[in-house]
């Protein structure tokens, strides 16, 4: 078990002795009230009052759980005492009643005394919250006295004897209450009123239970809490002295309760970490359900991301990870340490300045989550926190969210762990600034994902101006107000400021803080937003204080504030590219297009620039890339604010161009060379793609292929080999109806057709006759294989004789063979009678198998790497 | 064997001496070759006028018939900062031809590594006539200036082993350097009058029917682009002049898209323009020819001292755009400018009247 729970379980944990003692003390009251009551017996119900007061366990615990059912306890009550009120008449005293009681209770059956136990645990549980709650409320109270807080649980104590919701036997009188429930009010004798107020009197003089003690006990407690309160400026004041620490150390919040960010960010964060308890502390079943009931409420009211608080199978809240994002200098990592720290966690903070590879990763995720801080006496359990984490790597990402699925593949080392995997058992916070970095996609799917708001501006000046008084800088709230607003609401940046000034040691006013650049963050700000600031005219703000000369927004202060919010973010060619494509959409004043031609230009400006420095490295001329967005701002801004989409339109342009490239490359590639020698890449496209198009349709007939005429034939042998120059064939497809389609490929129709909507007059074939095409093709590629092969063989043939004048018999092996067949091939009388002289006794020398092969188109190829090592050559020709 | 090729590759002249226009200068190429000095040539001229076929004739007067059997490579080599990079090459016994603005910005190095290798190593087959190898660049106007400084160099070098023929579509954009190492050759276009002489001649031996007024329409049309000029009349026959004589697509978008500059001067209309520029960009349209063809279509209705304007405006922006990089920009602008222009215009018409 370990301290600091939420505020509930805090009191109950810290005042649990006193909550023990103040139970005591009640039932130890008792015996004052009874003897008080025991005055007034002239009253009917007095014998009920002691009654009760005699059934001593039972009794007060339903007096303290009155709030819940006061009516159905008291009848309870009378129920179970009926026999007892009979035997009442006799003034026996407490005593003997109560034996009487006992005894009796023993002679009923013993099921009543079962069923009474079980009530009385329930009843101890109810006195308890009951308790905290009430104690609660008396400890926010802090400066009341503790005699008046006696007095008030006595007046609590008392109005149980003299108040009722049901007709009451005492004497009394009805009144009606705020929400029109009857009430009835004892009436007392005066005799008894004067008594009361005689005791009352006596008792706040200090004569109550504890007699004298009381007042020594909250002078004691005064002190303390004096003492506390001392500590607490102490603890502030001391670092005052110390120049040499930042302010923003010095004034970081040390108690959940001083966070300045917003409270339902805090609470909600606080809400998830104790989640985890059931894993981590394995303790606390009892508030989870109230968490779970309050829970759906406070989502609607907040409009924040649903907090799933079911557990999983491990016991683990449903979000493993939290995500924190939000512009630098909120609080974010306060936030996470603060929570962390009040739920009873030892921080383990992995930042960017940390080695964050995968392995580094894995060891320091390993060694947070398996492992106790030894050295902490306090032996407190991990709470990771992964600071910056989006400028860590995305496989340190995909390993985290592995490791915390318990998905990770675990190193099996002796056989026995690999059979469960570990499961992250303790709670992991991230902080990020940019919720959008690519890598923290696959984070955010499984995070809960909290977004850190701004914090208000007043608030923060409120603050500034509390530490500014500590540190005794003068200045005031319209100046602090004016730093809180130009920071962004950065509260880093601005405590920096205030330390500035504080160096310099002069007031500070508010033509100061708009004057000094100091703390001007290289802010980053988003895409979008830098496209807001180009296309809209801010309106001037109204601030009390402000000089008249600022409140107009002049060209000079637009032009500024494009340059800084432009230069601060960088990429221009996004940024422009941007610009370029909202621009139609937006609205605008320009009479006779002036105004757009202005700003086209500065587009063509920008570009040649751009090449300038880009592709040729003239990086001088960079400055100048930034007056482009100066004016388009004065052309194309306005002070409306107009949507602004994201420009698409350059990049589907660049990977459309691309693959009209590619197109044009596999055309190139599978084109005849003898085609291809003349033929360039420009001329491709546009004069031979669109012409070809209309050229590679003649009109066939739908019969089949023997049924055509020589001339039907010819012309489809043309188109064939047309197609095949330039690389062209019909593939067959299946559409998403299931029909067969044979498709141009390479589809150059797709990059030479512009207007798809229009009818174009381009024809396409039929179904069947693209089959017949596309067979045909495939039927003469074959055939053209083949025929470069017989060249080449003969061309061997012609060139063998010349190449080597040598001897036959060193003639090696494959050469041989190459002969051999020429035999066959030969026709030209002239040579062959040349060369049959010589095969001949080449063939006479060499082996029989060597001499045989001529007489038969088929041989035999032995192929390297091949089981069926032997493979049978056909030639398409012989197959004819 | 050749029966079956598109007329316009299937009538291609082999030889210098069967060219059918540009006689004279055929035979001083074919003088050139005689001697032993033959110079590094620079090739340029229009599309379609018949630059490449020219080349060719040469190769095979100087080699024979050997040049025409060519063969694919696939040339592999490694930029500096260690990228692999392929370019395809068509090489024969005795030439090779490369583009090396295939490789876009990385041409450089193919213009050190693959010629320098090409050009150290000398020429294979001792019995052909010349004693050096022959390197075809295409396409050198779209060499980066790196490139060019590299290969003023290399030309020098090793002008012992190989000459280079450069194949370009203009010169304007080859440095000097280049230009007075080379003996520029320019081919024009064929004129009109010989595009329809060869269209007559291929429709003769076709065996179809071609009338002086299509042969005429086909000449005009095609710009005298010999080879669209034979292209548009093969597709014509294709489709049994049903359609009348098949345009370009991108030549008919261009038109659509000045109807809609015309139409309106707006934003809308100028958004609606930018897509089609888009369009015509990606299709690997050159902002050239969009320049050109666009403002022909847009001179149309001006009169002549806006037009002059207008003129002056196109050229400065195709200036521009030749010197940037994003041609989108430059083409809107102009459109913009002349959306300025022309509705200012259409008011003075309006007050006239």
């Amino acid at each position: 078990m370990s301290e600091y729970p939420d505020e509930d379980e805090e009191f109950e944990l810290m005042y649990g002795d006193e909550l023990e003692l103040l139970n005591e003390q009640e039932n130890f009251n008792d015996p004052v009230s009874k003897s008080r009551k025991s005055l007034d017996f002239n009253t009917p119900s007095t014998s009920k009052v002691v009654e009760k007061d005699d059934n001593n366990p039972q009794t007060s615990k339903n007096r303290v759980n009155d709030d819940v059912g006061f009516d159905d306890d008291f009848e309870y009550i009378s129920e179970a005492s009926n026999g007892v009120i009979q035997s009442q008449t006799n003034d026996n005293g407490k005593r003997s009643i109560q034996d009487l009681f006992g005894d009796i209770d023993d002679l009923l059956n013993e099921d009543k005394i079962n069923k009474k136990h079980k009530g009385d645990k329930l009843l101890e549980e109810l006195s308890l919250i009951e308790h905290i709650l009430e104690l609660r409320k008396l400890s926010k109270e802090k400066s009341n006295a503790l005699a008046t807080r006696n007095y008030t649980t006595y007046n609590n104590d008392r109005d149980k004897y003299n108040i009722s919701y049901n007709v009451p036997k005492y004497p009394f009188i009805a009144i009606t209450r705020h929400d029109s429930e009857r009430v009835y009010i004892r009436c007392h004798s005066e005799a008894f009123e004067k008594e009361e107020s005689d005791r009352i009197i006596k008792e706040s003089n200090g004569v109550s239970i504890l007699g004298e003690n009381s007042k020594k006990i909250w002078e004691g407690a005064l002190k303390i809490l004096s003492n506390e309160d001392n500590l607490e400026e102490v603890t502030i004041d001391v670092p005052e002295n110390n120049a040499e620490q930042l302010w923003v150390d010095m004034y970081k919040p040390r108690k959940y309760l001083e966070l300045l960010s917003d409270e339902s960010t805090n609470r909600i964060m606080l809400k998830w970490i104790k989640l985890w308890d059931k894993v981590v502390f394995n303790r606390k079943p009892k508030i989870k359900p109230v968490k779970v009931e309050e829970d759906p409420k406070k989502k609607k009211f907040f409009q924040r991301e649903q907090l799933i608080s079911t557990l999983d199978e491990h016991g683990r809240p449903h979000h493993k990870i939290a995500l924190l994002c939000g512009p630098p200098g909120l609080g974010k990592t306060t936030l996470a340490h603060m929570v962390a720290k009040h739920a009873g966690y030892n921080v383990y903070e992995l930042n960017a300045s940390d080695d964050r590879t995968v392995d580094a990763f894995k060891t320091a995720l390993e060694n947070a989550t398996q492992m106790r801080s030894v050295i902490d006496k306090e032996n407190r359990p991990n709470c990771i926190i992964l600071d910056e984490i989006d400028g860590a790597p995305s496989a340190s990402i995909e390993y985290l969210i592995k490791y915390v699925n318990g998905t990770a593949p675990v190193k099996a080392k002796k056989g026995e762990k690999a059979k469960k995997p570990n499961i992250c058992k303790r709670p992991v916070i991230c902080i990020c600034n940019d919720a959008f970095t690519p890598a923290l996609r696959p984070l955010k799917q499984v995070a809960f994902v909290v977004n850190f708001p701004r914090v208000s501006s007043s608030r923060l000046a409120e603050r500034l101006m509390e530490i500014a008084k500590r540190q005794q800088v003068k200045t005031y709230q319209g100046a602090m107000l004016a730093l809180a607003e130009k920071s962004k609401n950065d509260i880093r940046s601005c405590l920096s400021i205030l330390h500035f000034f504080k160096a310099l040691n002069k007031p500070v006013t508010l033509t100061d803080v708009y004057k000094s650049s100091v703390g001007q963050k290289d802010m980053q700000k988003g895409l979008f937003s830098v496209w807001e600031d180009i296309f809209r005219i801010e309106r001037p703000k109204m601030l009390p204080g402000q000089d008249i000369a600022l409140r107009n927004v002049t060209l000079r202060d637009r032009m500024n504030k494009v340059l800084q919010t432009v230069s601060s973010f960088g990429d221009y060619e996004r940024v422009g590219q941007g610009v370029f494509e909202n621009f139609p959409s937006m609205k605008f004043k320009d009479n006779n297009m002036e105004n757009v031609c202005a700003a086209l230009d500065w587009f063509g400006f920008t570009d040649l620039v751009s090449k300038q420095i880009y592709q040729l490295q003239n990086y001088s001329l960079g400055p100048y890339l930034q007056y482009a967005f100066v004016q388009w701002h004065f052309v194309f801004g306005s002070p409306n604010h107009q949507k602004i989409n994201f420009p698409t339109q350059g990049y589907e342009a660049k990977l459309k161009t691309e693959r009209q490239r590619a197109v044009v490359k596999e055309v190139m590639k599978g084109m005849t060379t003898s085609v291809r020698a003349y033929c360039q890449k420009i001329s491709l496209t546009l004069d031979i793609f669109p012409l070809l198009l209309r050229i590679i349709v003649p009109t066939f007939r739908p019969v089949s292929l023997h049924l055509y005429t020589a001339e039907e034939k010819n012309e489809l042998l043309k188109l064939v080999s047309i197609m095949i120059d330039y690389n062209l064939n019909y593939v067959q497809e299946r559409t998403t109806e299931g029909t067969y389609v044979y498709k141009l490929e390479p589809n150059i129709g797709d990059i030479v057709i512009f207007d798809r909507s229009s009818k174009n007059d381009v024809r396409e074939l039929s179904y069947p006759n693209k089959q017949l095409v596309a067979r045909e093709i495939e039927m003469e590629k074959m055939r053209r294989i083949d025929l470069p092969n017989k060249n080449i063989v003969t061309n061997k043939e012609m060139k063998t004789p010349q190449r080597n004048g040598v001897p036959e018999s060193s003639l090696p092996n494959h050469l041989q063979t190459l002969k051999a067949r020429q035999v066959k091939g030969k026709t030209s009388p002239g040579v062959v009678k040349d060369f049959f002289g010589r095969i001949i006794k080449q063939a006479s020398t060499l082996n029989e198998s060597t001499s045989k092969k001529p007489t038969n188109d088929i041989w035999y190829q032995y192929k390297e790497g091949y089981n069926n090592a032997v493979r049978k050559n056909i030639k398409i020709l012989s197959l004819k | 064997m050749p029966s079956n090729l598109l007329w316009a590759d299937k009538y291609r002249p082999k030889d210098l001496s069967l060219l059918d226009y540009h006689k004279e200068q055929a035979t001083d190429l074919k003088n050139l070759t005689q001697d032993g000095d033959f110079p590094h040539l620079l090739v340029y001229g229009p599309l379609g006028a018949g630059k490449k076929t020219r080349i060719m004739c040469l190769l095979r007067e100087m080699f024979g018939p050997g040049v025409e059997k060519l063969k694919e490579e696939t040339m592999s080599f490694t930029t500096p900062s260690n990228k692999k990079l392929e370019i395809l090459a068509l090489s024969s016994m005795y030439h090779i031809e490369i583009n090396p603005s295939d490789v876009g910005h990385n041409d450089r190095v193919v213009i050190m590594d693959v010629i320098k290798n090409v050009a150290q190593t000398h020429q294979l087959n001792m019995s052909s006539q010349k004693d050096f190898k022959v390197i075809v660049l295409t396409d050198v106007d779209d060499l980066s200036k790196d490139a060019q400084h590299a290969l003023r160099r290399t030309m020098e070098k090793y002008v012992a082993n190989c000459r280079i023929i450069l194949c370009a579509t203009s010169i304007s954009r080859v440095i000097p350097a280049i230009r007075s190492r080379c003996l520029c050759v320019r081919v024009p276009a064929p004129t009109e009058g010989e595009v329809i002489k060869i269209l007559k001649n291929v429709a003769s031996i076709e065996n179809v029917n071609l009338t002086d007024e299509l042969a005429k329409e086909i000449a005009v049309k095609s710009e005298r682009n010999l080879r669209r000029a034979l292209l548009m009349a093969e597709a014509s026959f294709v489709n049994n002049i049903r359609q009348g004589i098949p345009k370009p697509d991108w030549e008919i978008f261009i038109q659509k898209t000045a109807n809609v500059i015309l139409k309106e001067q707006s934003m809308q209309s100028l958004a609606s323009v930018r897509n089609n520029l888009y369009e015509l960009i990606v299709n690997g349209i050159p902002s050239e020819i969009i320049f050109k063809v666009l403002l022909e279509d847009l001179l149309k209705p001006c009169d002549s001292s806006v037009g002059a304007n207008i003129v002056e405006e196109a050229a400065t922006y195709q200036y521009r755009s030749v010197q940037g990089n994003k041609e989108i920009f430059h083409l809107e602008a102009f459109v913009a400018k002349f959306m300025c222009h022309y509705s200012g215009l259409v008011q003075q018409m309006m007050e006239f009247f």
